[in-house]
């Protein structure tokens, strides 16, 4: 069985039901396709892939989000090879990530729209793509080879590379049986079937947008409407508007978005919405403010909004996606903890304190462990240590990396170290925070690393190894800083274009604002004895102001 | 429309979005030193593209930081 299964039943037997509706503008017009459409046109594809590709394994999807998208993931996997979405590089020079992901899956092949290809070559360096071909959808879609209709899906559905630094990408390897089984779980949390519609705005070549926006209409055979995240960022009213015109009952958001929809929709913007119809809010990725669920709730009550329509949870790319789900129909679960305990792995409940939201229960079919970091020994309720999952849903593993694998993903034979921190009270889970140096912005993963490299670039007098970037959550939102020491011959009186240069650097490269940048004394940054960057030490020295400071951006900042 | 006005209005745009007065912000600043969101920027990014009447990427505020060097950008190749 695989989801191919699915699609072929519906299309059997609902042949004229809708499966995807994509929205094409503000006015909601739609461009829909059945689900006889839909196992037609991959079917038609399959078979151009089976002709053309014959010899390719893996074919990296460079889509937008829409039903182009969905089509060519499908045609791949009848035609028995491995799908490796990813997102379209859209500025000068970013093809980095692309090229490292092309070498990492061994990957000679995209499938990209005839005006993206032109865009992305003509603003990068296209010697790079040698030994690629650029295969056009357009071309390929209407090439059939009547012959070749037959199914044959290979057992590993698709790459995952939501994880790893740019020049170290990480990909995690996801099977048919992953995704039934993740597809399964989660259907019985959400109480979802055929007769539900549902509503994605998330990027879909990320593993919530795939899983959530793609796969689970085509798993029960309900309607999916879609939109790009560009339209929901520049009109998030949209997606509300959406929500009420066409009766949807379930939709996902990140954290970041259910802020941007209260800071940006004005009181007056609510007439017209009714969100009384909607059954779930789904919300994950990023730490769930409390805050944030509570200003939502009171925005959004006079439109027939109440609490009991969110659902929280905890997930990632190598548990296919769904780790840990709320109960439906049921407000928020959550626990009021002393803070100055928690900055120490420590929960103490208090009456008044810090609100940490629940990430869900666990449920059958995957198992939870809390393990203590150092010694790994399971820890008991309300202990905070690393969170390990097993089950049916976790990837085999990262693609060619069988070291890393061996530690991450076979601990005790089958659990995966997820490198986050939590704990479990009465079989809820809760997130406090990451073992990994993983810096998360508005849904979107950074790693220190790539930053660090960006600031090591632009200037002489910095010296590899003693750059730390880190990030801590101010309250409402996760800053990110960066520490370090320059050379001793560093001309003292050029600290400000020297601060400059970076926050412009790391600006223009990894489109981040830095909070703050730091230069200490030389030889006083915290490192390991072999020599390696101790990021969390560094921060910890920064947030109780013990860093042997020189001269930071904000000492510049706040005097303007 | 001329270089001024359109650097006026990011100004005024930029001050809006710091929370901060329009003397504070000089225009040869770098925007990668006024700590904004990529969120915010985007949004930035609508309103200019309703000011203008044209196509904004947001990604413009990335390759062009000062407002000096966006609104000769924008005049230039936008709206010419």
């Amino acid at each position: 069985m695989t989801i191919i299964d699915n699609l072929q039943n519906f299309a059997i037997n609902s042949p004229s039901k809708i499966a995807f509706s994509k929205i094409l503008n503000d006015d909601l017009a739609l461009q829909s396709i059945t689900f006889k459409e839909l196992d037609d046109q991959s079917s038609s594809l399959s078979s151009a892939i089976k002709t053309h590709l014959a010899n390719s394994l893996y074919i990296v999807v460079l889509l937008p989000q829409g039903l182009d998208f969905i089509i060519t993931i499908l045609a791949i996997f009848k035609a028995g090879k491995i799908a490796v979405p990813c997102s379209i590089p859209k500025r000068k020079n970013s093809t980095d990530r692309l090229l490292a992901i092309l070498e990492d899956s061994g990957s000679k092949d995209i499938i990209c729209s005839k005006i993206e290809t032109s865009r992305i070559l003509n603003k990068n360096d296209e010697a790079n793509f040698k030994g690629i071909t650029w295969w056009n959808y357009e071309t390929l879609i209407h090439q059939i080879s009547p012959n070749n209709i037959s199914v044959s899906t290979n057992p590993t559905a698709y790459i995952q590379y939501t994880s790893g630094s740019t020049g170290n990408p990480k990909g995690a390897v996801i099977s048919h049986a992953n995704l039934l089984h993740n597809s399964a779980l989660s259907q019985k949390c959400f109480q979802t079937n055929a007769d539900i519609k549902s509503i994605s705005w998330l990027p879909n070549f990320h593993d919530w947008g795939l899983i959530d926006g793609v796969f689970q209409p085509i798993f029960l055979g309900f309607q999916g409407f879609l939109m790009t995240t560009t339209q929901f960022i520049k009109n998030p009213r949209l997606w509300l508007h959406a929500i009420t015109e066409f009766e949807i009952d379930y939709t996902t958001s990140p954290n970041f978005g259910l802020d941007f929809v209260c800071d940006r929709i004005s009181d007056n913007e609510l007439s017209g919405l009714d969100l009384s119809k909607l059954r779930t809010i789904f919300t994950a990725s990023e730490p769930i403010r409390w805050n944030t669920l509570k200003a939502f709730t009171e925005k959004f009550t006079p439109v027939g909004f109440n609490n009991t329509k969110f659902m929280t949870g905890y997930g990632m790319a190598e548990a296919t996606l769904y780790i840990s789900i709320s109960p439906i129909d049921t407000a928020p679960i959550f626990l009021t903890v002393d803070n100055d305990c928690l900055k120490e792995n420590r929960i103490s409940l208090v009456k008044n304190g810090h609100i940490l939201v629940s990430s869900g229960k666990i449920h059958e079919g995957l198992k939870i462990s809390i393990r203590d970091t150092e010694h790994q020994q399971i820890l008991e309720d309300k202990q905070i240590g690393e969170v390990w999952v097993a089950g049916e849903s976790i990837s085999l593993g990262y693609l060619n990396k069988e070291n890393l694998n061996q530690t991450l993903f076979q601990q005790e034979g089958e659990y995966f170290k997820t490198g986050d921190l939590g704990f479990l009270s009465d079989e809820h889970l809760y997130i406090t925070g990451r073992i990994k140096e993983l810096i998360i912005l508005n849904g979107k993963n950074h790693y220190p690393q790539d930053i660090e490299q960006t600031i090591l670039r632009t200037d002489s007098h910095l010296i590899q190894d003693r750059i730390a970037v880190t990030s801590f959550d101010d309250g409402t939102k996760e800053q990110v800083i960066a520490i370090m020491e320059v050379n001793r011959n560093f001309p003292s009186d050029s600290y400000k274009d020297f601060l400059m240069n970076i926050q412009r650097a790391v600006f223009k490269e990894q489109e981040i604002a830095l909070y703050d940048i730091v230069i200490i004394q030389y030889g006083t940054i915290a490192k390991t004895t072999s020599g390696k960057i101790q990021r969390k030490e560094n921060l910890d020295k920064y947030l109780n102001q013990s860093l042997t400071k020189l001269i930071s951006f904000r000492d510049i900042y706040e005097q303007r | 429309m001329n270089k001024d006005n359109i650097a006026l209005w990011l100004k005024e745009r930029f001050c809006k979005a710091c929370k901060v007065a329009t003397n504070q912000i000089e225009s040869t600043d770098s925007i990668s030193s006024f700590g904004i969101d990529s969120v915010v920027l985007v949004t930035i990014a609508v309103d200019l593209e309703e000011f203008l009447g044209k196509e904004i990427d947001p990604t413009i505020f990335y390759e062009f930081d000062t407002i000096e060097a966006l609104s000769i950008y924008l005049l230039e190749e936008i709206l010419n």
